[in-house]
């Protein structure tokens, strides 16, 4: 049996439209054609709230490489999403998963969860637990970014 | 009895003993020496009369056809099992078939229409059947229930489940029984890491609703009964509550909707190919036809067979 995210490795990334914060809806699908770091997370998750300024900073920084990085909280309403996102100034979209669709469909083991995604839309990299600024340049490297 | 009615009588054993796994799947005997013993015997006398008579050679081609897939299921198929899976997971099925468990929105677990999908076959419908080299996948459906939370203020909330098959998912099988006042009721449990809190959830079937006599219950709907803890596994103050199928309700300092219906199960069993057991019995009934055919012409020839 095929379980957690490593499973998903050489697949296409599994999409699902859902509302963004800020407003208006998306799905990861819409970001094809980038190399992408789709990171599940949550408020109440001390990995997730330590990981988040690295991302932050890897989002600024890779962009100019084609990465984009996309955070899909999991199951929070958009006000706890929002304010936890304004506090650590996150620049990148935040979907609202609410039902949960994307925790399920990459077979999260816990939070946060990494998945990057190579330009043609197959999963290169699935990580569960934190990451340093170091690791995700590396994994979006494996998944063909620029430098 | 003459050798036409043994060999008759051989013949219709191995059919009723080929035709049962597809009729009863799942069952432990077809796996057994005992039923490949006795689909040899039934081939064998079947065949024995056939070459001694030179009679009815291509009914019994069928009924070898039949036999030998029943025996070749039997023998190589996959063992009986019964595959529960959280939704969005992927399972490896016999024949070499790969099984995907679906992601269930509410309304899917309550109408029950969540489908499996067999990788580059297509879906496998609830109670539906699918047929793989010498196995029968069959989907079951299982209670189950899409939970949906918040806390006081309305905020939704996270559901885990730390000790189930998919962590991130909103959607409970019950893979566990527990008993309350001599009832046994299949039990599941999730998380609430958001506002620290767990919760128990008991499913009432439409009798056990009935069987309670709440006002706050639709009678012919299924329910859950929560209780809820906090990380001391201390139960919290109004914990315990009935959640009526899909009416937020209030339980404690939280706000939980359940949409209660049903989820698939993958059974995996042996059984022969059904196009092999139907061309095999066609050509078994062909060949009867078309020996009675030939006898009665030789008859009205030349007054014998």
């Amino acid at each position: 049996m095929a379980a957690g995210p490593a499973a998903l490795v050489g697949a296409p990334v599994e999409s699902f439209t859902v509302p963004k914060l800020g407003g208006g809806n998306a799905g990861v699908a819409d970001y094809r054609g980038k190399v992408l770091l789709v990171n599940l997370w949550a408020s109440w998750c001390p990995p997730c709230r330590q990981e988040m300024p690295d991302l932050e900073r890897f989002a600024r920084d890779a962009a100019k490489d084609g990465v984009q990085v996309i955070g899909i909280n999991e199951g929070e309403s958009e006000q706890t999403a929002g304010a936890f996102a304004e506090k650590v100034g996150v620049t990148f979209p935040i979907l609202l998963d609410r039902e949960q669709q994307y925790g399920t469909a990459f077979g999260a083991l816990g939070l946060p969860t990494s998945v990057f995604v190579r330009r043609d839309g197959t999963v290169a990299v699935a990580i569960d637990g934190p990451l340093t600024y170091a690791q995700m340049e590396a994994k979006a490297k494996v998944a063909g970014a620029a430098r | 009895m003459s050798g036409n009615a043994v060999a008759f009588v051989a013949a219709l054993a191995v059919a009723a003993l080929a035709f049962a796994p597809d009729a009863f799947p799942g069952l432990l005997f077809y796996h057994t020496w005992q039923y490949a013993l006795a689909l040899v015997l039934g081939l064998t006398v079947t065949m024995v009369y056939t070459f001694r008579e030179r009679r009815y050679r291509l009914a019994t081609a069928g009924v070898m056809v039949v036999g030998l897939a029943a025996l070749y299921s039997g023998l190589t198929g996959a063992d009986t099992a019964t595959l529960a899976r959280g939704a969005g997971q992927v399972v490896h099925a016999g024949g070499g078939a790969v099984v995907r468990f679906p992601i269930a929105d509410a309304q899917t677990v309550r109408s029950g229409t969540a489908t499996l999908d067999v990788i580059g076959r297509g879906p496998l419908r609830p109670s539906g059947r699918a047929y793989v080299d010498s196995s029968v996948l069959v989907a079951e459906m299982r209670p189950a229930a899409y939970v949906d939370a918040a806390d006081a203020r309305g905020r939704h909330l996270t559901v885990t489940q730390p000790q189930g098959n998919t962590f991130l998912s909103p959607v409970l099988l019950f893979p566990g029984r527990a008993t309350l006042r001599g009832k046994t009721y299949p039990i599941d449990l999730f998380a609430l890491p958001g506002v620290e809190r767990q919760v128990q959830a008991f499913y009432f079937s439409p009798q056990d609703v009935a069987a309670v006599q709440r006002a706050d219950l639709t009678a012919g709907q299924p329910a859950l009964l929560v209780a809820i803890t906090d990380d001391h596994h201390t139960l919290i103050r109004g914990g315990i509550a009935f959640l009526p199928q899909g009416v937020p309700t209030a339980v404690g300092d939280l706000r939980l909707t359940a949409s209660i219906g049903r989820y698939p199960v993958l059974m995996v069993a042996s059984a022969p190919w059904p196009p092999l057991l139907i061309g095999g019995a066609l050509l078994a009934v062909l060949g009867v036809f078309v020996r009675r055919r030939k006898e009665a012409a030789s008859i009205a020839a030349n007054g014998t067979a």
